[in-house]
């Protein structure tokens, strides 16, 4: 082929010309900062979309819409950095047939440079792929789609790959199972996710889905444990497995989903069911046209129906016939225009037909999205039991009501709430009358005063109180005693206090019927103590057939020896016949029996006696006997006599004794136990000279001379205290002012065991007083004046004998210094008779002193042994140790006994003087050996004036008033004095003392 | 040779009074006496050694004539020998300010020993 240059370089460019226009590939080429369209070829015409006419006119001119987008940018930068641009499923906005269409395209721009570097064109090449990516893009949008139900549906997704057991999971199955992101799972590992209990099921489920020959569906609940919070989920699983031809599970795959929530709620709506079935009362659920499509258990019970099929009836079935018009048309309506109803209605027993009182409260069922009723429900409580309750309430409260005693209710404030019939009689209240009363207000005036404050203390503390009040009739103010019982009201369930309720019996009844009882019996005891009667009943033939003890005492008769005719036997001989003719005439004639006889006694005394009788007869008119009575008469006179001498009698006495008071020389009186008199005898008033008023009143005391009337006072008020016999001896003024010596005694007179009185007497001693000071003053004085020539005597006998002596007359002074001794027994003599004196009159004093015993016996033995020569002294002393005493006293006794000795001992040479100290006691004993003492006269011996007695009376002088005063002495100091003796062999005369003495 | 003690008797018994004049004579004292208890109150000079006073004279207490004596200065030193019948009242004798007592009758000797002991 021939072909010239240009030719063929026209060729040429028609080669690549043609080349280019007929590539498949979208080719353009741009030239000059216009970018003005040089080439384009039939695919990048087709794209641009615009038509053929495109050559030479600038890109943009031709595409005025990329104008906007970033392909103008990108353009741009390829001409001015001479950097290629590539894209890959580049987005454009192309306007093709006036309308603007995405389309996606892999395209580059390439500057195509000159020497200098610069770009002078731009080759466009772009290959559409708008296809492809729209196809993508609704596949990626689909599976977006997919998951989002899947979401929506809280579905999981799982395919597990049998051969290699691994699992692959969605996210969402990640999260029930609490795997975390990105673990690679295999099924072991899944199983250890699910709950210990649930992993046997999982398996054996999984086994029979994937098992060729099974190939069951596999939909199963399990829970699982979450890894991070170890929190348990319900899930429900359900897949499918694939099998290929060789029927080996190549897939096996298929969702999950959270059931927790389901499974949850099903148990809380299980509990309602089962709370609902359990519950008492009978709940039921109709349709909106009162079809029952729900019964609750106890309904079934209630209702006596078997099975669902019974119970699933019209409501109105379930109501007595009477009802049935009210029920289906007021309570249906009811529920549904005011969505409830509430009222008592009469169930019917489906097998017995017994109608159940309910109360009913039916009401209707809203759906909680759109508010439209879509069913009834009903709730009936069984009244039965209420019913029954009420109706016992009812009869305790005909009960109370109808009570005999009176019930009342009052509130905290004792307001009353209710007062039954009885009550209301009582207080005067009329049948419905209102009470606006406190109950207190019912009381007599002071009687809450007296006990209300005790009454509300024991009944707060014990809850009741109980006792006797009286009571106030509400319209006559009458006192109404009643024996009363309240107690608090307390509310059983909170414990606080509603009131009180009180009982009170009308006591008035009760009281005067006692009262009447009292009276009777004492009526009776009266009438038998002022007449003892002999009681006595007979048969119609006249036999005695009872008489009461009386007669049994009076006549010493047994009770059968009385009955029949017996009695008879006790009546005196000559009665007999007439008394026993007389009953039975009369019995005969059945007129009323009299008859006077006398009876014999069991000591022979005889009485006279009424009897009489009363016929009596039975209902019927039959005549039945006699019941009478048989008086002593004699008796009666006999006690009336006696009662009379008594009188007489004691009158007598009294006057005697008035009289012999009156005259009786002393004054006598009677006190009470207080001490205080209460009765004087005239001759006591003659006295003082004053009335009684002046001597039985506390006066009586200025009576007595100033200085006695402490003592005698103190002296009363003991024998007052111990009841003693009062004695005392005290001064008393007469009318004329003179004081009296009186000595005053007085006895207590005992009334059973107790002083009920005092009598005394006053007797005027003053004379005795008078004599007696009278005869101590002149022993006084007449000792003396014996003494005063006795000492003068003395002193001439001793100035004598030492003349005598001085003259050496010897047996002149002998004769003088016996007579001095006789001086001495003088002297002794003279104070025997002084002490005596001193001792009767009370004046003798001790002057005592500490001093040692055996000392002083020593003393005066010493000295007495100078006064015989015959009997020597022997003196045996123990240690004595000191005695507060009169030494001369003692010495005195010690001198009387040891003298004594002597002289009674005439034939004896030996006197024995024996001391020592026995506790508390120091004793002497002077023993001698002479005539002693018959055992008769050891006693008198210390008595005054006694003297041996017999023939030796005479030999033996003396006044016979040593041991006296020796006695005296020693008593008055406390100590005693005895003797011991034999007649014939001596004495032992012995006296002791407290060596204690602190007087 | 001293000269003999001055002893005063004062009792209204004379038989007393002589019988111890005698008796205190014979033993060598100088006596005076009366029996008048008033006469003791008058002694102004002469006055005795020794006074024996009787308790009970008639018209006079011995004690109280004992008590004016203890009183006066001129005669307080002069001691007093209180005698009576009734040995009851030794105490109150002491009381009046006696120096000593004797109860009747005593034994001389007694007598003897107290004036011996008391001049």
């Amino acid at each position: 082929m021939n072909i010239p240059s240009d030719l063929l370089l026209t060729q040429n460019e028609n080669i690549y010309q043609t080349l280019i226009e007929e590539s498949l590939t979208a080719i353009g080429l741009y030239v000059g900062p216009e970018l003005t369209i040089q080439i384009a070829n039939k695919a990048m015409i087709d794209i641009y979309g615009k038509g053929d006419d495109v050559f030479n006119k600038p890109y943009f001119d031709v595409l005025p819409e990329l104008r906007y987008q970033n392909i103008h940018q990108i353009l741009n930068n390829v001409c001015e950095t001479g950097v290629a641009y590539e894209a890959k499923e580049g987005r454009l906005g192309l306007v093709k047939d006036g309308e603007l269409q995405i389309r996606f395209f892999n395209f580059s721009f390439k500057p195509l440079k000159n020497k200098t570097g610069d770009v002078w064109a731009v080759l466009n090449t772009a290959a559409e792929v708008t296809e492809l990516v729209k196809t993508r893009q609704k596949l990626a949008e689909s599976e977006a789609r997919t998951q989002f139900a899947l979401d929506a549906a809280d579905l999981g997704t799982w395919n597990l790959d049998p051969i290699h057991q691994t699992v692959i999971w969605d996210e969402r199955c990640q999260e029930f199972f609490g795997f975390k992101k990105g673990d690679r799972v295999t099924f072991e590992d899944l199983l250890s996710y699910i709950h210990p209990d649930d992993i046997e099921l999982v398996r054996t489920k999984v086994a029979e889905s994937i098992n060729p020959e099974q190939r069951r569906p596999y939909d199963i609940k399990y829970r699982t444990i979450g890894s991070d919070n170890k929190g348990i989920r319900w899930i429900r699983a359900l897949g499918n497995a694939s099998f290929n031809h060789d029927n080996v599970c190549i897939l096996f795959g298929g969702t999950v989903q959270d059931i927790t929530r389901e499974v949850v709620d099903n148990e809380e709506q299980q509990k309602l069911i089962t709370l609902i079935d359990n519950t008492a009362e009978t709940i039921g659920i109709t349709t909106m046209s009162a079809q029952v499509t729900y019964l609750n258990k106890a309904g079934y019970k209630m209702l006596g129906i078997d099975n669902y099929g019974d119970a699933f009836r019209p409501a109105a079935d379930y109501f007595m016939p009477p009802e049935n018009e009210l029920n289906t048309d007021d309570i249906t309506t009811s529920i549904l225009e005011t969505g409830k109803w509430q009222g008592e209605r009469l169930y019917r027993h489906f097998k017995t037909s017994e109608a159940i009182p309910v109360y009913l409260n039916a009401f209707r069922v809203e759906d909680p999205a759109t508010g439209k009723p879509i069913a009834m429900a009903s709730v009936a409580r069984d009244l039965r039991p209420e019913k029954e309750a009420r109706l016992e309430q009812d009869k305790l409260l005909l009960l109370i009501e109808n009570s005999s005693d009176c019930i009342m209710l009052a509130d905290t404030d004792n307001n009353i709430s209710y007062l039954n019939a009885a009550g209301r009689a009582m207080l005067g209240f009329s049948k419905n009358e209102k009470i606006f009363s406190k109950n207190t207000d019912f009381l007599m005036p002071g009687e809450w005063d007296r006990v209300g404050g005790k009454l509300l203390k024991t009944v707060e503390t014990k809850g009741r109180w109980t006792g006797e009040l009286n009571y106030r009739h509400f319209k006559n103010g009458e006192a109404i005693p009643v024996y009363f019982t309240t107690m608090t009201v307390t509310d059983p369930t909170t414990g606080t206090s509603l009131g009180r309720a009180a009982v009170c019996r009308d006591m008035r009844k009760e009281i005067a019927a006692q009262q009447a009882l009292t009276e009777s019996e004492r009526f009776l005891q009266n009438i038998t103590a002022a007449a003892p009667i002999s009681l006595w009943m007979s048969d119609d033939m006249g036999n005695v057939t009872y008489a009461n003890h009386t007669w049994a005492e009076w006549t010493g008769m047994s009770n059968e020896d009385t009955l029949g005719a017996g009695w008879l036997n006790a009546l005196v001989e000559e009665d007999r016949k007439y008394a026993s003719d007389k009953f039975l005439a009369d019995a005969a004639a059945r007129r009323s029996y009299e008859v006077n006889f006398r009876i014999l006694n069991k000591n022979g005394d005889v009485r006279w006696c009424i009897a009489t009788g009363n016929p009596q007869y039975d209902a019927d008119g039959t005549f039945t006997g006699y019941i009478g009575a048989c008086t002593d008469i004699t008796e009666k006179t006999l006690v009336e006599h006696q009662l009379k001498l008594k009188n007489n009698e004691l009158n007598d006495q009294i006057k005697q004794f008035e009289f012999v008071t009156a005259f009786m020389p002393v004054q006598l009186w009677t006190s009470n136990t207080d001490g205080d008199l209460d009765y004087v005898n005239q001759r006591t008033l003659d006295y003082f000279g004053t009335g009684l008023e002046k001597i039985t009143g506390p006066e009586w005391i200025l009576h007595l001379h100033p200085d006695d009337r402490e003592e005698c006072i103190d002296t009363w008020l003991r024998s007052l205290r111990t009841g003693d016999v009062y004695q005392f001896e005290f001064r008393l003024r007469s009318k004329s002012g003179e004081y009296r010596w009186h000595l005053a005694r007085a006895l207590p007179f005992y009334n059973d065991g107790k002083i009920v009185k005092w009598f005394g007497t006053n007797t005027d001693i003053d004379e005795q007083k008078q004599l007696q000071r009278q005869k101590d003053d002149f022993l006084g004085i007449a000792s003396h004046e014996l003494k005063t020539p006795v000492t003068s005597i003395k002193a001439y006998a001793q100035v004598l004998g030492a003349m005598l002596v001085k003259e050496r007359e010897d047996k002149k002074a002998g004769i003088v210094e016996r007579m001095d001794a006789q001086i001495n027994r003088l002297t002794n003599l003279i104070g025997d008779l002084l002490d005596v004196t001193k001792i009767n009159s009370g004046k003798i004093q001790f002057n005592r002193t500490w001093f040692d015993f055996n000392q002083a016996v020593a003393e005066t033995v010493t000295d007495l042994q100078h006064t015989t020569q015959k009997h020597t002294l022997v003196t045996e002393f123990s240690k004595t140790g000191k005695v507060f005493s009169d030494k001369d006293r003692i010495s005195q006794v010690i001198t009387n006994l040891i003298t004594n000795a002597v002289k009674y001992s005439p034939h004896a040479d030996k006197i024995i003087i024996q001391t020592k100290k026995d506790n508390d006691e120091i004793s002497i004993c002077v023993r001698d050996f002479g005539i002693g003492i018959p055992p008769d006269k050891t006693e008198k011996v210390f008595e005054q004036f006694y003297r041996v007695s017999g023939s030796k009376q005479h030999t033996f002088p003396g006044l016979g008033l040593g041991l006296y005063i020796s006695s005296e002495i020693i008593k008055r100091e406390g100590g005693k004095i005895w003797v011991n003796s034999v007649v014939g062999k001596g004495s032992d005369f012995y006296f002791s003392l407290p060596s204690q003495q602190t007087t | 040779m001293t000269p003999p003690k001055k002893i005063m008797i004062a009792d209204d018994d004379p038989g007393i009074v002589d019988a111890i004049e005698m008796l205190l004579e014979f033993e060598g004292y100088q006596v005076t006496s009366t029996v008048d208890g008033a006469d003791v109150l008058d002694l102004k000079d002469e006055l005795p050694d020794l006074l024996l006073l009787d308790i009970w004279m008639s018209g006079e207490d011995g004690r109280d004539i004992c008590k004016k004596l203890k009183q006066l200065e001129a005669t307080k030193h002069i001691p007093v020998i209180m005698i009576s019948a009734s040995r009851d009242i030794k105490e109150s004798a002491m009381a009046a300010g006696a120096d000593e007592f004797l109860a009747k009758p005593f034994e001389m000797n007694e007598l003897l020993e107290k004036i011996r002991v008391l001049t």
